[in-house]
């Protein structure tokens, strides 16, 4: 759901307010989507109990979220924390990562509208849905491009009275469950997918479900009382979206048979359809569609927002800091992010795109423990009104717990998360490498990369020429051997363009110099 | 000649940054399947991961060094 607020201008935010705003970011397109995923494939009915763990995970790091937030009001959130106690470096990483996950989440997000429009569509025809669900990557696309659009354009984003009806949706989901009547949901007999050590996989799908509550400490510097009122409403949103989300799952549960339900639809939409009919099947899909654009929308703005920062703190190139001249938005980082989205989209994974974005969120949570603790020893003076409590248990319980989080679904056989951990361990080298490859110096990187290219080309170029003869099979045997030839002379060239380029910067600046000279 | 040297930068590193691309672009396609690649491209399950690894390291590490000509462009 939308993470900003509305802003007041001469009154703060009440608490109220700023309860609302963590409840906005929890709510979001992860209850529709993921909860089949953990369901299904992994938990069954014991999701309840990740559901459970997930919550009190996340209640326990939003103690210590509510002790930076109160110590350092001001803008930028965990961003600043996170520079405060291990400066730029981790901060550049925790950006990065942050980046990242906003992207993910927005893919993800795509992904599940798709899914929706295709429920809605079912009430029209299956020939319709079966369409939808086959165009899916053009419909992801599409959708993208045209909230990108929106982003640059600069619009509204939607208000917290949306919030509102979301909670009074599911209250009365809850409510006509009830009514309605549940089968018997009993926990300890119940077949689970993957055993036991399924529930604990399941947590990593079910945690993005509560993580976006943090989301009210952006509305800390706009807090009429943040000293107070920001650890309250932190720990009251953390607390009041257990229940919820507890209920919610337990009467889809109740409500839905999983050997007639197909995986692809959504369990909530199946459910309300199963409580209320038709309309109400048709409603939570209009709902779930909402939440998919609400969260796209947000994630876009995030991720261009992170993108800016650390393109004005000289990590990301200034051009990503360009404003439109018509709309005057940020239209370079809303249009290269909307591209990164629409790839991944495209690939329509959700629990990929689930683990993906949950593994960015739980690296940064690591990281605002630890800065807890360091900023604890190196500045024990710094005014805290609210401390964590038992310090310095929570603070390591929550690093213990997120890290373990990442890994938990791998060491329990979750195939997907082995594939997306791979991939967010590959993207942490990238991340690490490009830092150093910073600080070393660009053109020290240049004439390596131009190394690298002319050793790469040359041999690719060879290996071609060798296969050519029949001597040997083509390195990769589904790109065209003309094709490969065009890469590798394209490397040998370039590379040897990098290679000289210091020689010309060199040239360059002692023509320079001799022109001044000469001209002196 | 300087001109054109700068020149000839500027069109080899957008080449080179454009096939780099479509490299990670094949190798994210492959991995997922979509549009069942894997199937359309004949390859064999077991070679996927060398192929894929393959595409996407040498694909990120000459996207930079082609970006890094197109700035030298930029910078000219």
């Amino acid at each position: 759901m939308n993470r900003e607020m509305p802003s007041k201008n001469r009154k703060g935010l009440r608490l109220f307010d700023v309860v609302i705003a963590g409840l906005s970011g929890a709510i979001g397109v992860e209850i529709f989507v993921l909860l089949n995923y953990a369901y299904f494939n992994l938990a069954g009915p014991a999701v309840l109990y990740a559901l459970v763990f997930g919550g009190i995970i996340n209640l326990l790091i939003m103690l210590s979220y509510s002790e930076l937030s109160t110590a350092m009001p001001l803008e930028g959130g965990e961003y600043t924390y996170i520079k405060k106690a291990y400066g730029g470096y981790v901060g550049f990483i925790f950006g990065c990562f942050r980046w990242l996950a906003a992207i993910f989440a927005a893919s993800l997000a795509a992904v599940a509208f798709v899914l929706q429009l295709a429920f809605l569509s079912s009430a029209i025809s299956s020939e319709m849905q079966t369409a939808v669900l086959n165009q899916s990557w053009i419909i992801s696309i599409v959708i993208v491009a045209f909230m990108g659009l929106m982003e640059v354009r600069g619009s509204k984003k939607i208000g917290t009275f949306i919030v509102l009806a979301f909670i009074l949706l599911f209250v009365g989901f809850i409510v006509g469950g009830f009514i309605h009547g549940l089968n018997d949901v009993n926990l300890l007999s119940a077949p689970l997918p993957l055993g036991t050590s399924g529930v604990f996989a399941a947590i990593v799908y079910v945690f993005p479900m509560f993580i976006g509550t943090k989301a009210l400490v952006t509305t800390a510097s706009g807090s009429e009382n943040p000293k107070k009122d920001i650890p309250r409403a932190l720990i009251i949103s953390a607390i009041v979206i257990i229940p919820l989300y507890l209920l919610l799952a337990f009467v889809a549960i109740g409500t839905v048979n999983p050997s007639e339900t197909l995986q692809q639809i959504p369990i909530l939409n199946i459910a309300a359809n199963n409580i209320f009919g038709g309309y109400g099947g048709v409603i939570f899909a209009i709902a779930g569609m909402v939440a998919c654009l609400s969260t796209l929308g947000t994630a876009l703005s995030v991720q261009s927002s992170i993108a800016r920062g650390m393109s004005r703190d000289g990590y990301f190139p200034k051009l990503l800091q360009s404003v439109h001249p018509r709309f005057g938005t940020f239209y370079v980082t809303a249009i290269l992010g909307s591209v990164l989205v629409m790839v991944l989209s495209v690939l329509g994974a959700i629990p990929f795109l689930g683990y993906a974005a949950s593994f960015g969120s739980l690296l940064v949570f690591a990281l605002v423990n630890l800065s807890l603790m360091k900023l604890r020893k190196t500045q024990p003076y710094m005014e805290r009104p609210f401390k964590t409590p038992l310090y310095p248990l929570l603070p390591v319980l929550g690093v213990i717990l997120s890290l373990s989080m990442l890994v938990a679904p791998v060491l329990f056989g979750d195939g997907n998360a082995l594939d997306a951990l791979t991939s967010g361990l590959g993207l942490v080298a990238i991340v690490l490498g490009s830092y150093y490859l910073r600080m070393t110096g660009r053109f020290r990187v240049q004439i390596a990369l131009g190394g690298v290219g002319i050793g790469t080309g040359i041999s690719l170029l060879c290996l071609n020429l060798i296969s050519l003869t029949g001597l040997a099979q083509p390195i990769i045997p589904f790109i065209p051997i003309y094709v490969q030839l065009f890469f590798s002379v394209i490397l040998i060239v370039s590379g040897f363009f990098n290679f000289i380029t210091h020689n010309y910067k060199s040239q360059d600046n002692e023509s320079g110099h001799l022109g001044v000279a000469k001209s002196g | 000649m300087l001109i054109k040297k700068i020149t000839i930068k500027l069109v080899f590193g957008s080449i080179q940054v454009l096939l780099s691309l479509v490299a990670i672009l094949l190798a994210i396609l492959l991995r997922f399947n979509a549009f069942d690649m894997q199937v359309a491209l004949n390859t064999s399950v077991a070679a996927i991961n060398f192929y894929v690894m393959f595409l996407l390291v040498f694909g990120f590490v000459f996207i930079v060094a082609g970006l890094f000509l197109v700035y030298d462009w930029w910078e000219s």
